[in-house]
């Protein structure tokens, strides 16, 4: 259970979307919504309980990576790369599970969203039509995807990636993907400020950590 | 006493007559002003470009605003000082920073005059061990903080493992997870990396002292602590002043061992000014390249006022006119 700076966002947020909490609700942060609190409380139990690895608050997500690959860790909330490298060293035996949901509804998968980005000037929209039909074209897509060893986000691609038993439990769980709130300008900030202080609400008072948080995120971050 | 052998004269190369006075007429040491900028020009040069610039933009950059993505946007005014100053963790990283330089630069002295007293000792295998020491010193101060990060992990660091086998603890220490074990840990790779300058800075203090005003000091019947505390500490006083002040400057601006052996702590609990001001630019929410030079102008304004309080208290210019 990962809550370094490096990557704490991506953690909480696999946890909270499957306690049917969230980042933002209609529009507003909800960071310290009841469900994110309940969720934090219960991972600091879980870290109180020793159920976790030494220091949960103080791990960053390589280190908890590699304590799986070395069989110190039983269970890691993982990605498909990681896949890769077990596959590639051979080390360890494992399978892949989509994380759990609270409430016994459809687990949800924690998407990472990078950005295109092209300027606004006359004429370029239609080039960035363009560009987009191209890149999202079966073959482009697919065969990038595959040689990055990334996942499928079109229906097709999710389709034409069924012929690989290993990527399944992704696939299934693909379309229940939920996203941090990137479209956000302030989510920049707020992800820095949750990626600094999310340790603490293991080592000190969930509720208060959360609460901090929102209140950075009102404030613009 | 110990002979070393490297001993010379160096005088005993001139020849009396002819080449000695002409050095004299002409003035040793003395070049006229125009021959000298010729050949400090390339220095010059270099110190205008690779300090002066930077300095100037930095405090430029201090002064200014930046989004977050370091894009500049306008004038700032004293503002970036300001938020600096009374930003909440600042008392935090302000304690931080003196109890790493106090204690790396205080233990890494102790334990160097020791080492160096028993370097310029002969005994089998000292060019070994001298150049044991040295070893610290080549390596890349991010590789020696990485390798102390896996000594002392809690999982499979040797440190543990050691002290678990021989059972002074039970479970393992999280040296660098725990608040408790934080802050010391790095001030053991400090010193670690400080003590081959500092003993050699000693070695060349104590090869310096005459054998002579030993010798007299031994005839007149001064025990070993006497001869030490009254002959060999007093004439090392020079290369304390040197050690103290270069040690003091490089592990406050010490970056790379906080930083590696830091990483995994959330906040700013374990920083000091320097990674402070680091992450203020880079990791932190504000993400602000304006506040960040704000704290580095900050940083040496505080590094000159210290050395300069140190030389004030030392006598400074006794020491350099002897």
């Amino acid at each position: 259970m990962p809550l370094g700076p490096e990557e704490s966002q991506g953690e909480f947020s696999m946890w909270l979307f499957n306690n049917g909490g969230d980042w933002k609700t209609d529009g507003t942060w909800s960071i310290n919504s009841d469900k994110n609190v309940e969720t934090l409380t219960f991972m600091k139990k879980l870290a109180a309980a020793g159920l976790t690895q030494s220091n949960p608050a103080r791990t960053n997500r390589a280190d908890a990576f590699d304590l799986f690959k070395s069989g110190k860790a039983g269970m890691v909330v993982g990605f498909s790369p990681l896949a890769g490298d077990l596959d590639k060293d051979g080390t360890v035996k494992y399978a892949v599970a989509p994380f759990p949901s609270n409430d016994g509804s459809e687990s949800k998968t924690f998407g990472v969203t990078d950005y295109l980005m092209a300027f606004k000037k006359k004429g370029n929209q239609d080039a960035v039509k363009a560009f987009y039909e191209l890149y999202y074209s079966k073959d482009q897509i697919n065969t990038f995807i595959e040689k990055e060893g990334f996942l499928p986000v079109t229906t097709s691609g999710v389709e034409y990636f069924q012929k690989d038993d290993k990527l399944k439990v992704y696939l299934d769980t693909l379309p229940n993907a939920r996203l941090t709130p990137t479209d956000d300008p302030t989510w920049d900030k707020v992800k820095l400020a949750v990626q600094q202080n999310l340790g603490g609400g293991i080592t000190g008072d969930p509720k208060a950590t959360l609460d901090k948080l929102q209140k950075s995120a009102e404030a613009g971050g | 006493m110990t002979t070393t052998g490297d001993v010379q004269a160096p005088s005993a190369r001139t020849t009396p007559g002819g080449p000695r006075q002409r050095r004299r007429s002409s003035g040793v040491g003395r070049v006229s002003a125009p021959v000298a900028l010729l050949w400090l020009t390339p220095a010059i040069l270099l110190i205008v470009g690779v300090v002066v610039f930077p300095a100037i933009m930095l405090f430029r950059a201090s002064r200014s605003e930046y989004s977050i993505t370091g894009l500049y946007k306008g004038a700032a005014g004293w503002d970036n000082y300001t938020k600096v100053l009374s930003y909440p963790d600042l008392p935090v990283v302000l304690k931080n920073t003196v109890v790493w330089v106090v204690a790396v630069v205080a233990i890494t002295i102790v334990l160097s005059l020791a080492l160096a007293q028993l370097l310029v000792k002969d005994f089998p295998g000292r060019r070994f061990v001298r150049w044991a020491v040295i070893v610290p010193w080549a390596a890349s101060l991010v590789i020696t903080s990485q390798l102390f990060v896996l000594l002392y992990d809690d999982n499979y660091g040797l440190v543990n493992h050691v002290l678990l086998k021989l059972h002074v603890i039970s479970t393992p220490i999280s040296f660098l997870g725990d608040d408790r074990f934080t802050m010391a840990s790095m001030v053991v790779v400090g010193v670690f990396v400080s003590l081959p300058f500092t003993i050699f800075v000693f070695i060349a203090g104590l090869n310096a002292i005459p054998d002579d005003v030993m010798e007299a000091a031994e005839v007149d019947g001064a025990s070993p602590w006497q001869r030490w505390r009254q002959i060999t500490f007093p004439l090392l006083r020079p290369a304390m002043l040197i050690a103290t002040v270069l040690n003091t400057i490089y592990v406050f601006n010490s970056f790379p061992i906080i930083y590696t052996l830091n990483d995994r702590n959330p906040g700013f609990g374990h920083d000091t000014l320097i990674t402070f001001m680091y992450k203020l630019a880079f990791k932190s929410q504000e993400k602000d390249v304006g506040m960040s030079a704000a704290t580095g102008i900050i940083n040496v304004a505080i590094i000159l006022v210290v050395v300069l309080v140190y030389l004030k208290l030392v006598n400074w210019r006794e020491e350099t006119s002897r």
